[in-house]
């Protein structure tokens, strides 16, 4: 018997294998009870992030006004544009 | 939304009949009960066919799960053209086929364990434990690539024909046949270079 016939032997015995007892039907239903469980297991990621970049894009926002302010100081300029209206 | 009322009828008689009718309409319906009841009445068939993808008992137990939830979402498509056992098949197929093919990366590594054959097979070829010849084709068949894997599979271990491994696949019948062919004589090369390995 070559190697071939030797496999094909097995092969055919374990046609009746049968698999352990098997209960899926509890795991299935809370499966479709959550038509998308992916999102739910990366959610606590993404809401972490999405609060992160809030809180880089505040503090970005914060520090170019407060560059905008001190540079191009806009307050005195509006007092300047505003008396020579008035005059 | 399509109404699904009647079993579309098969040339060879009904296929499905109406009390399973009723379940499979009531669960597309999205009756989780009823779908439970189809879930336990099919689930040793396709836990059993599962077994022949993967013998990692997490990994399994995954599968026969992922089968039903996609067979689910899907019922609304089954017309009971066939039985709904070789329709979760067909589905079983797909999700043990792409099961395999996440896994390419991790293939088996090492020779195949003909050595252990010896002290089986050829002295007593009707002696060896069914799980021990399954556990061994399961060893040689993880070498080879998925589409190899594949029509072997279903060749050896389920006994299926050209026909079935088509209707299973979704490949042609040609294909079929053109890929047992070339899987088979990869499968000889493995044989070979193992046995030049001892």
């Amino acid at each position: 018997m070559n190697r071939l016939e030797q496999f094909e032997h097995l092969a055919r015995r374990a046609r009746d294998e049968q698999a352990p007892a098997l209960d899926v039907s509890r795991r299935v239903l809370r499966a479709i009870r959550l038509p998308q469980p992916r999102f739910e297991v990366y959610s606590p990621v993404l809401a972490a992030a999405a609060g992160l970049s809030l809180v880089a894009a505040s503090v970005v926002a914060a520090l170019a006004v407060e560059y905008w302010l001190a540079w191009s100081d806009p307050i005195s300029g509006l007092v300047q544009s505003f008396t020579l209206v008035l005059q | 939304m399509t109404t699904i009322d009647e079993p579309t009828s098969s040339p060879n008689g009904p296929t499905v009949d109406a009390a399973q009718w009723r379940e499979i309409r009531a669960a597309a319906g999205g009756d989780g009960e009823a779908f439970g009841r189809l879930v336990q009445g099919h689930q040793q068939v396709i836990a059993d066919y599962m077994w022949r993808f993967t013998r990692n008992r997490g990994e399994w137990e995954e599968l026969v799960q992922d089968v039903f939830v996609e067979a689910y979402f899907s019922l609304k498509s089954f017309r009971g053209r066939a039985p709904l056992t070789h329709w979760l098949k067909k589905i079983a197929t797909r999700v043990g086929y792409r099961h395999w093919k996440r896994r390419k990366q991790q293939r088996a590594e090492g020779n195949v364990p003909i050595q252990s054959w010896d002290a089986a097979a050829p002295a007593a070829p009707d002696v060896i434990e069914v799980q021990q010849a399954g556990a061994a084709v399961h060893a040689v068949l993880a070498k080879l690539a998925p589409r190899d894997r594949l029509v072997l599979t279903l060749f050896y271990l389920e006994g299926c024909a050209v026909g079935e491994i088509a209707r299973l696949t979704g490949w042609s019948q040609t294909m079929v046949k053109v890929q047992a062919f070339r899987a088979r004589n990869r499968l000889k090369k493995l044989l070979a270079e193992a046995e030049g390995e001892r």
